[in-house]
């Protein structure tokens, strides 16, 4: 009783700090703790509760110190510990949470919590070994169960980890205990089986997968549904047994005759079969067959007799399903495509997809079940087959529109308008056709609008596709000629669309992509916010943005936008080992590789790679108003989050590339391609922006005498100078943009809906690259020079003609252009974002050598007093840097001067007419909408230029030899 | 024409054309996961020949004694798929499931003003069985119906019977 008292009296003492911690008051917190020490000073939990408060108020030094003592203490009590665990997950110290449980479960060994609690530690240190001989003690202490199969698991999951070892020790060992636990009887949960098989079909055991799911234990799979089949057909298929294989899978369809999956493997066992002649009575493989189960179909002919039964069957029915016509089309295909003169014998391609048509004409899938199979056709008989469909859609001709009778006629119109634009017909258009078209499908799309349910959101959702399929067709202009009038047309009739259909994320996704070729990023974020992309989202649907926020110089956007993305990252990573754990605790032994596997993919994710590098650079372009500033932030960096150091190879895509739609054969045949160069683009880029941090961060670190961190990039076993450092980070990343270079010489044209390029190459063509690699040798020069005491003459000369000439240049073609060429102020805005960004750093690499030459400068003088020599004078290397800062702050002032100028520049002469106090017609309206909205972001790009130049300029300024 | 098969992890990063429809709802990781962790049979995803997703339905098994019901969380069908029958052979296989756990009975919560949503309910075969006051917070909060529909193990049909006054979500048990 007197134990019991006395763990009320803790309870009720640590009640108001848990209160306060759970309210975020915690100040208030750490006074409440404060106060139960001054009456229990040795009291743990209050103790770590007042770290944790101290933690939260940023006070991470006290707290640790705190920390470390009460862990030194080695408490047990579960309080206690339940709070250090807390610490120790908010401050990323899984391996001193494991420590901690793991000195309390050697003073209570018999404690289950404990044990459990120091099993799920492991979890999420990832320490399989130490998983399996925590879960192993834990059965032997408490026989139950699960703990037997956690550490089954741990020694799967170290089989993963261990290629070599995973076939001849652990898998072995794992298959072992199993067996010996269903020996003693004991097996009985559905969990145990599913890891069994997990075990076989690691070891490649199928035929004994395939024994355990008919047997007893195979029965105790019952709540996943089809997992019996499913199994069966994986371990068939892994074994090659393909004539039951063929006769599972007949079966199946028998059952469901609009299952893909089944058709899939109908096909596959049957060509097996037909290729290999196979027939019953030569079968060598085994071959057995349930009662009543009837034979394989291993000749064409069966399988075309089975389809054709399979249609005939559905025909009959209330509501005939579209599995056996596609598999019909799909035999048809995959015949012609082996050169099998069968499919001859199948009928008439032309007249199946013409039937197909008529049948499913009314679904909105339809269009893309087509698709798959027009490609049967020839160029004259894709002709035909448009023709018609088309007279039964009564499609007609450009210059007359039907007149729709119902949502239905629409629905057919428009599939033969989707395949149309899909068989190339648009393309041998001439432009003044092509815009004839588009303003046919604008009227099409205004009178289907009119006839739509009104709350039916699919029939929406089908009519935007006029508008979508108009816009396309401008693009194709686009593509050839780059007459900006066209986007904007483009933009008005999607605008106009939005205001009618607010939903519809396709129209959203087009006028991001629009807006972007107009350079008016605000807009594009605007449409980004209403598609209220959140979560997992961010990382597959960042891409629509993140490219042009800083190409045209949306710097504050940029930050808030990269902050939510480091947010999600962060947060989701670290809970992933939550629900790793979970897993555990519900024995979905299949989910806990998944689960791993996913976190990796979360944290070798491009995107989270771009927001990481991307954040580092916006705060030196952004803030640093001095030199100082500058040191702050990289010391900050290097101490906090780390030089950001990506393992390229791992390194995933989740790009949603495909999101947006497309109704062109072109692009979908190249898609894969398109996605890939991509992908190596992007990359390439992030290492140049990865390597330019690390390049600024070690001159600072070089010039204030801070030993710059090795991070692999020479030996590790030597005493390297910082200067041996610094030139090699610079080599890096000379050489890596010397690959780029050739590599990306020549860019793959992407489509209006495909991904956005990068800035490298404009980055490289317009010379920043070697800008600042020159910057960085000319400081590697400068800090050689003043550590031998050696005067240089050239050394001014030389980073002025690299940086300074080559900006000023820059800048001239950049308002050259602008005054040439009305239409390309999206490329100008963003050649003065690259120099913007480029002064940034070179006001940073400046600061460096300011801060090596000014005691070289003084310590010269102070000799020149003293040995009384007024008149010699003192290198020119002084006089240069300074006119260099000087130049440097004028460039500036011209580039603010230019971004504001784009301004008036990029007004359209048809919205010049327009005034918003004129009564405006809806189409007005609409068009002044999109000029506010353009110059409203323009003026934010000018606006955050022009505050990043301003720091530029103060930080030049405050430089002074 | 449809594969159905457990969703998993590498399906979110796909699911766009899904979820950017306004009336399905992007959630937290969080939620995704703990379903998959614990109720991962209940999570089932449909895709076409191409390897598009079409749609997806999560559920859970939850409650006690005679209360012991398969639930629906999310169920949606990217437009392209719409009136394909898509939704309802992803209900019936939910309520396989359920029968095969031994629930008495499924149930669902739906936005009032979803009219298509709830006709097609009624059809499999699902009714009102209570009005939820202010269930769906918004702009302007929305209530909802919890519908249900009985399993064979509910031989009397008691679960389904309706009550006569609306309840307030936190009295939702």
């Amino acid at each position: 009783m007197a134990t019991r008292s006395h763990v009320d009296v803790n309870e009720r003492r640590l009640r108001p700090i848990y209160d306060c911690l759970d309210n975020g008051s915690n100040k208030e917190a750490l006074r409440e703790a404060d106060k139960v020490l001054k009456k229990q000073k040795d009291f743990q939990c209050a103790k770590v509760l007042k770290c944790l408060a101290l933690m939260r108020l940023g006070r991470s030094d006290d707290s640790q110190e705190f920390l470390k003592a009460v862990h030194d203490q080695q408490p047990c009590d579960e309080a206690t510990l339940q709070a250090m665990a807390i610490c120790y997950r908010e401050c990323d110290r899984l391996d001193l949470l494991a420590d901690a449980y793991c000195n309390a479960s050697k003073k209570r060994p018999d404690s289950e919590e404990i044990m459990t609690a120091l099993f799920m530690a492991y979890v999420r240190l990832g320490d399989y070994k130490r998983q399996q001989l925590t879960a192993m003690s834990l059965f032997k202490s408490k026989p139950k169960t699960p703990y037997y199969f956690w550490a089954i698991m741990s020694i799967v999951m170290q089989a993963h980890c261990d290629p070599k070892l995973s076939k001849t020790m652990y898998l072995p060992l794992a298959e072992r205990m199993v067996v010996k636990h269903i020996k003693d009887g004991k097996v009985d949960s559905e969990a145990e089986v599913a890891l069994y098989l997990i075990i076989l079909e690691e070891l490649g055991k199928y035929d004994e997968a395939l024994c355990v799911l008919g047997g007893e234990l195979g029965g105790k799979l019952v709540t996943e549904l089809d997992m019996h089949i499913a199994k069966k057909l994986e371990y068939l298929t892994k074994m090659a047994r393909w004539p039951e294989l063929n006769v599972i899978y007949r079966k199946q369809l028998k059952k469901d005759n609009d299952s893909w999956f089944c058709y899939e493997g109908y096909f596959k066992s049957l060509f097996h079969l037909v290729d290999t002649g196979w027939t019953p009575a030569n079968s060598e493989l085994e071959y057995s067959l349930d009662e009543g189960e009837c034979q394989a179909d291993y000749t064409i002919e069966a399988a075309i007799e089975f389809i054709n039964q399979a249609i005939a069957d559905n025909q009959s029915s209330e509501r005939p399903k579209r599995g056996p016509y596609l598999a019909r089309l799909e035999l048809y295909k995959q015949l012609k495509q082996k050169e099998n003169t069968l499919y001859q014998s199948i009928g008439e391609v032309g007249i199946m997809l013409e039937s197909y048509f008529d049948m499913f004409c009314r679904k909105q899938c339809c269009f893309r079940d087509l698709s798959q199979y027009v490609c049967l056709l020839d160029g004259t008989g894709k002709k035909q087959f448009l023709q018609c469909i088309g007279e039964k859609a009564k499609y007609g001709e450009w210059s007359t529109l039907p007149e729709f009778e119902n949502m239905h006629h629409v629905q057919q119109h428009m599939t033969v308008l989707q395949l149309t634009r899909y068989c190339g017909l648009h393309t041998d258009l001439s432009h003044a056709d092509k815009h004839l078209l588009v303003q046919h499908l604008y009227d099409a799309f205004e009178q289907a609008y009119k006839i739509r349910i009104a709350h039916v959101a699919t029939d929406m959702q089908l009519i935007d596709n006029y508008a979508i399929i108009a816009v396309h067709l401008l693009m194709d202009i686009y593509c050839d000629t780059g007459d900006m009038t066209v986007v904007w047309r483009g933009i008005e009739i999607l605008e106009n669309v939005f205001r009618k259909a607010p939903t519809d994320f396709q129209v959203k996704l087009l006028l991001i992509k629009l807006y972007s070729e107009l350079g008016a990023f605000g807009a594009c974020a605007d449409m980004y916010d209403r598609l209220e992309v959140k979560h997992l989202q961010q990382d597959t649907l960042g891409f629509m943005v993140c490219n042009d926020m800083t190409r045209y110089g949306h710097f504050g956007a940029s930050c808030t936008f990269y902050d939510t993305t480091l947010r999600f990252f962060n947060h989701n990573i670290k809970e992933m080992l939550e629900y790793i754990i979970s897993a555990y605790k519900y024995g979905s032994f299949t989910k806990v590789y998944e689960f791993v596997k996913f976190k990796e993919h979360l944290e070798n994710s491009l995107n989270y790679g771009l927001a990481m590098v991307s954040r580092l650079l916006l705060d030196l372009t952004m803030d640093c108003d001095s030199h100082e500033k500058a040191e702050e932030d990289i010391s900050a960096m290097h101490s906090i989050r780390g030089l950001y150091d990506a393992d390229w190879e791992k390194m995933n895509d989740n790009r949603d590339l495909d999101i947006m739609v497309s109704y062109s054969d072109e692009y979908q045949k190249s898609s894969h391609k398109i996605a890939e160069a991509s992908f190596k683009e992007e990359k390439a880029w992030l290492k140049v922006q990865s390597l330019s941090v690390r390049c600024l961060a070690s001159a600072v670190m070089m010039s204030s005498d801070v030993p710059i961190p090795l991070n692999g990039c020479l030996g590790e076993d030597k005493d390297f100078t910082n200067e041996d450092v610094f030139e090699s980070v610079t080599d890096n990343l000379e050489s890596h943009l010397q690959i780029c270079q050739t590599e990306f010489r020549q860019l793959m044209q992407f489509p209006i809906n495909g991904p956005r390029h990068t800035k490298l190459k404009a980055f490289l063509d317009k010379k920043h690259g070697q800008v600042l690699i020159n910057a960085l040798r000319a400081t590697l020069h400068i800090k050689k020079c003043q550590n031998n005491g050696i005067e240089s003459e050239k050394l001014g000369e030389k980073f002025s003609h690299g940086t300074v000439d080559i900006l000023k240049e820059r800048v001239a073609k950049a308002r050259e252009g602008l005054a040439e060429n009305k239409d390309c102020y999206p490329e100008v805005l963003a050649d003065i974002v690259l120099v913007t960004e480029t002064i940034s750093y070179l006001a940073i690499i400046c600061g460096v050598c300011h801060k090596m030459l000014k005691p070289w400068k003084s310590n010269l003088q102070r000799k020149k007093k003293k040995k009384g020599h007024q008149e010699t004078k003192l290198p020119s290397v002084f006089s240069s840097f300074s006119e260099i800062f000087k130049s440097l702050v004028q460039i500036a002032k011209e580039v603010s001067q230019l971004a504001q100028d784009i301004i008036p520049k990029f007004l359209h002469e048809e919205f010049q007419d327009i005034h918003i106090e004129d009564h405006l017609t809806e189409k007005e309206n609409i068009i002044h909408e999109i000029h506010t909205k353009a110059t409203d972001s323009y003026k934010q790009s000018a606006n955050d230029i022009c505050e990043i130049l301003k720091r530029k300029i103060k930080y030049l300024q405050s430089l002074r030899l | 024409m449809t594969t159905i098969r457990p969703f998993t992890c590498d399906d979110m990063f796909k699911f766009n054309n899904v979820n950017l429809d306004p009336l399905t709802e992007t959630y937290g990781l969080s939620f995704y996961l703990q379903y998959m962790a614990r109720w991962p049979e209940y999570f089932q995803v449909a895709k076409d020949p191409s390897g598009n997703i079409m749609g997806y339905i999560m559920g859970k098994a939850e409650g006690m004694g005679e209360n012991w019901h398969g639930h629906v969380t999310a169920l949606s069908v990217a437009p392209e798929y719409r009136r394909l029958g898509l939704a309802e052979k992803l209900m019936k296989r939910l309520e396989e499931i359920s029968e095969n756990k031994k629930c008495y009975f499924v149930d669902l919560f739906v936005r009032v003003s979803n009219e298509v949503a709830v006709t097609m309910y009624k059809k499999l075969g699902y009714s009102v069985y209570r009005r939820v006051i202010e269930y769906y917070s918004g702009d302007v909060d929305e209530d909802a119906y919890d519908m249900r529909k009985a399993l064979s193990r509910d031989m009397n049909k008691t679960s389904v019977i309706p009550l006569k006054d609306p309840v307030r979500p936190e009295e939702l048990d």
